[in-house]
Order: C-alpha cells, then sequence, then structure tokens
C-alpha cells in the first residue's frame, strides 16, 4: 500500500474544482483577422467560474465539466475602407457664343478608410472533458487536469450580441464620416451585409476557442521536498522527499472518486 | 466500500510513510530525544544542537550534583493490526498503536578514588497508546500520540521493571509531546478538509476523513 493516499468524491469535487477554476487568473490573447471584406484586429481576455463536476472513471477516465462560464472581453478594431462609395459629379458642358465649348471641373468625391473601435463583453457556457495529468517539473509535483480536445462553445448568443454591438459602432461612425448623407443607406447595407451572425460566429470561435482548449486545472502543486513543519527556532524545518505521485479515477468500489498515491522518503 | 466512505474527503498515512515521517522529524530535532547534563557524561551525537541540556540532580553531599544521559531512538509505529509481535502483556487493540524504541541511560559514576566513567544501560522499549487530535481548524490540525503503557521485558525484580517501565513512559510521553504532525503532513499537502471522523488507527494506516475545504 502507498505511504499516503488521499482522496475526494464528486462531492469534494464540486467543491475544489470550481473554486480552483474561479482562483485562476485571467489570459490575454490578440491578433488579427477579417470580417468578410474587412480587416480588424483584436484583443480578448477571459476568466472561468463554475462548472458542475462528473468524476468518470475508466474507461472513459475523465473529469467532466458541464455549465463552466467562460467570460470574456473582446476589443475589436475594424478597419472599413469606404473606397468602394468614392465618385464623380458628371461634367457639364455648354457651348457659348463667341467663347466656345465651356465645361463644369470635374469634381470627385473621395471616402477615407475608418478604423471603428468596438468593445464587447460577454460569456459563452461549455462542456469540457480533462483527463488527469502528472508531472514532475523544476523539483515540483504536479497534478493537473488538461481539457482532451477542443470543447464546443455554445457561441450563437454571445456571436448575436457581438453583431448589435458591431451594428451600432459602424453606424456612430459612418455618421461622422463627411459627406456621406446620400450614400449612408448604400454604405450601410453593403457594410452589415458582411456582418452576419455566421461571418461573426467565424470570428468568434477561433478567438475564443483557445481560452478553453489549452485549459489546464492545476489539482496538487507541491514541492517535490516537501515540508512538513516549518522551521522554528531552534529547529530546522522537517522535510520529506516525495519520491513518486500518481492520480487515478477509481470507481471500483461503488464510488467515483479521484485518488492521489504519494510515496515518501525521509 | 470506497476510500471516502459517507464522508467527502480522505486522508490515508500507512505506517511505513508515519515511520518516514518520525524519521525525518526527529532526525531533523535530536535534541528532542538526547537529554543530559554535560557532555562529561556522553558526548554522541557531537554536536552540542543534539542535545537538550538539563539540570543535574541536586543531592545533600553529592557535589555538583548527579549526572546523567537519557537518550532514546527513532521510535517506530505499528498501526493495529500488529505487524510485528508484542512482549506480552501487550495486546494491540483495535484504535491503537505499538511504539517501538530503545532507552538508553547513562550514569555519570562517582567512584572511591573521584574517578568518573559513565555507566550505560540499554533497554528496549515498546509501547501502546494511541493517536489523538492535537489541534483542529478550519481546514487544518495536527495529531500525536498518547501513549499509555510500556512494557520493558527482562528486568527483573518485578518491583523494579515497574518503576523503570514508569520512569520511561514519564520520559517518553514528555520526549513526545512536541511532537504534532499536521494534517498537511497526514496528506502530503492534497485535498484540505475539515475534519469530521478520525483519526481512525486501522489497517495499518492512520486515517483522516472530513468534508472539502
Amino acid at each position: 500500500m502507498a505511504d499516503i493516499v488521499a482522496a475526494i468524491d464528486e462531492t469534494a469535487a464540486n467543491v475544489i474544482v470550481p473554486s480552483t477554476i474561479g482562483s485562476l487568473p485571467s489570459v490575454s490573447r490578440s491578433g488579427s483577422g477579417s470580417l468578410g471584406p474587412f480587416g480588424l484586429s483584436w484583443s480578448a481576455t477571459a476568466s472561468l467560474t463554475g462548472g458542475t463536476v462528473d468524476l468518470i472513471p475508466p474507461p472513459a477516465d475523465v473529469i467532466r465539466i458541464a455549465g463552466c462560464r467562460l467570460n470574456y472581453t473582446l476589443g475589436v478594431t475594424l478597419s472599413l475602407d469606404l473606397s468602394f462609395l468614392n465618385f464623380c459629379l458628371p461634367r457639364v458642358c455648354v457651348r457659348l457664343p463667341f467663347i466656345g465649348r465651356i465645361c463644369t471641373p470635374r469634381i470627385c468625391v473621395t471616402f477615407p478608410t475608418i478604423s471603428v473601435p468596438v468593445s464587447h463583453s460577454s460569456f459563452v457556457n461549455f462542456t469540457a472533458d480533462m483527463r488527469l495529468a502528472t508531472a514532475l517539473t523544476g523539483a515540483v509535483w504536479k497534478v493537473d487536469a488538461i481539457v482532451v480536445g477542443v470543447p464546443v462553445l455554445v457561441l450563437g448568443p454571445a456571436a448575436t450580441a457581438l453583431v448589435a454591438a458591431i451594428g451600432a459602432a459602424v453606424t456612430l461612425a459612418l455618421l461622422a464620416v463627411p459627406f456621406i448623407g446620400p450614400l449612408l443607406a448604400l454604405a450601410s447595407a453593403i457594410i452589415f451585409g458582411a456582418f452576419t451572425v455566421a461571418n461573426v460566429l467565424g470570428l468568434l470561435g477561433p478567438i475564443l476557442t483557445p481560452f478553453v482548449s489549452g485549459l489546464r486545472i492545476p489539482l496538487y502543486t507541491q514541492p517535490q521536498m516537501f515540508e512538513v513543519l516549518p522551521a522554528s527556532a531552534p529547529d530546522p524545518a522537517v522535510l520529506v522527499r516525495l519520491d513518486s505521485v500518481a492520480a487515478a479515477l477509481d470507481g471500483s468500489s461503488g464510488e467515483d472518486e479521484l485518488v492521489l498515491t504519494i510515496e515518501i522518503s525521509p | 466500500m470506497s476510500l471516502t466512505e459517507t464522508e467527502n474527503v480522505f486522508a490515508g498515512l500507512h505506517e511505513t510513510g508515519l515511520n518516514d515521517l518520525l524519521t525525518a522529524f526527529f532526525s531533523a530535532r535530536p535534541r528532542l530525544l538526547n537529554y543530559r547534563t554535560s557532555s562529561a557524561v556522553v558526548n554522541t551525537p557531537p554536536s552540542p544542537t543534539a542535545w537538550t541540556t538539563m539540570p543535574v540532580i541536586a543531592f545533600p553531599g553529592v557535589e555538583g550534583g548527579i549526572e546523567y544521559a537519557v537518550q532514546f531512538s527513532i521510535p517506530q509505529v505499528d498501526i493495529h493490526p500488529e505487524s510485528a509481535a508484542l512482549p506480552p502483556p501487550l495486546i494491540l487493540g483495535g484504535g491503537q498503536i505499538a511504539l517501538r524504541t530503545a532507552v538508553e541511560f547513562t550514569l555519570l559514576c562517582r567512584r572511591v578514588d573521584d574517578d568518573q566513567k559513565p555507566i550505560s544501560v540499554r533497554l528496549e522499549v515498546v509501547a501502546l497508546g494511541r493517536v489523538v487530535v492535537r489541534t483542529v481548524g478550519l481546514g487544518t490540525g495536527s495529531v500525536s500520540f498518547d501513549l499509555l503503557r510500556v512494557e520493558i521485558v527482562n528486568i527483573t525484580p518485578d518491583a523494579l521493571e515497574s518503576l523503570i517501565e514508569c520512569l520511561v513512559l514519564t520520559l517518553l510521553r514528555a520526549a513526545l509531546e512536541s511532537l504534532a504532525l499536521p494534517f498537511s503532513a497526514i496528506r502530503a499537502g492534497a485535498f484540505s478538509l475539515n475534519l469530521t471522523r478520525g483519526p481512525e488507527a486501522e489497517t495499518d494506516q492512520l486515517k483522516l476523513y472530513g468534508s472539502a475545504v
């Protein structure tokens, strides 16, 4: 039998794992992409909360977290090239006696490329399966639960809300463009045609999914030289060596448990 | 039966792991096993920090008092059921532990010609006891040993054996007074628990049960 055995059941797992998830620091990412014909750059910060834990022993051998919430703040800067609205006024020519043919000057109106910042905060729920991974890294024992595969994020509501946020920001930006008044309806029809829910889903998925697919939940972290008791003058600290750490899901006794087995030496 | 049984968190320390913890504890803090009045009595181990210095025993007419030393070997614990036979009449009952150590008494003997030489005797000791909670708090706590009786074999007459057993039990309880193993050591830092059951000494393990913190 192992020197030390520590185990938790699903009730305890539903206290420990969500608490650990909630204590993970926020993660930030940035990048660039496109939305229809328009370019964009983005930055996102995300954190996790909640979730219901199900310990599923072998043969599945996963920890399933359902209803976990990914809270995110997304900053997008759209680059809208309005040159498709450029036009020139038609020239009018007349023939004047004794002067000859006179034409009005060529007048063209060009429209700039505008940057539209959009900030949007929301959340998505997801369910993910995780596997236990144990490693001794830099003289520290770690047992983590690591997401298996790519979880499916329920992005529909988030995409719809983001479309609305983009629409409001773009409308405001267009109104500020000089001389766009007569062309506003045309500009809006063309621009908003690119901001469909489907297009936004194609943008949101690759931004948010990496926050979850790379997720590691730390379940056990201890230095290999484990401090039993701290130093207390005049006595030094008492240390033991954690020779091995193993983690497993076990349901063989009728109750699903997460079990750590640890060997120590003085 | 699952490890957690009707509780939610379980921590089990096997007696081999417990003995590793005791070895680590007393190797780091040998002064808790070695007591002497001066280095003239005994000087092994040589480091002064490995000793607790005691006052001499004052006695009228004994100039300078009576000098002595008491040393214990690192105790080893056997959790129920017994892994090795105990000397009669000791019986390792359910929930109990057996603690084995050796005690060495050394007396700095003054002879008629004022020559002083240390005289030692080493005795093998087996004690019965139980594990008790020393402190308990939210997600924290510690356990210690409460020794109940000691058996030293082959001392005659019986009255002398009883006297020495009482003396050794008194000294050993005092020496172990500073030993308090935190829950965090029993579970090697995994899964903090609020203790709701235990410590239980059975199947060669010291077991703690509780709820998640």
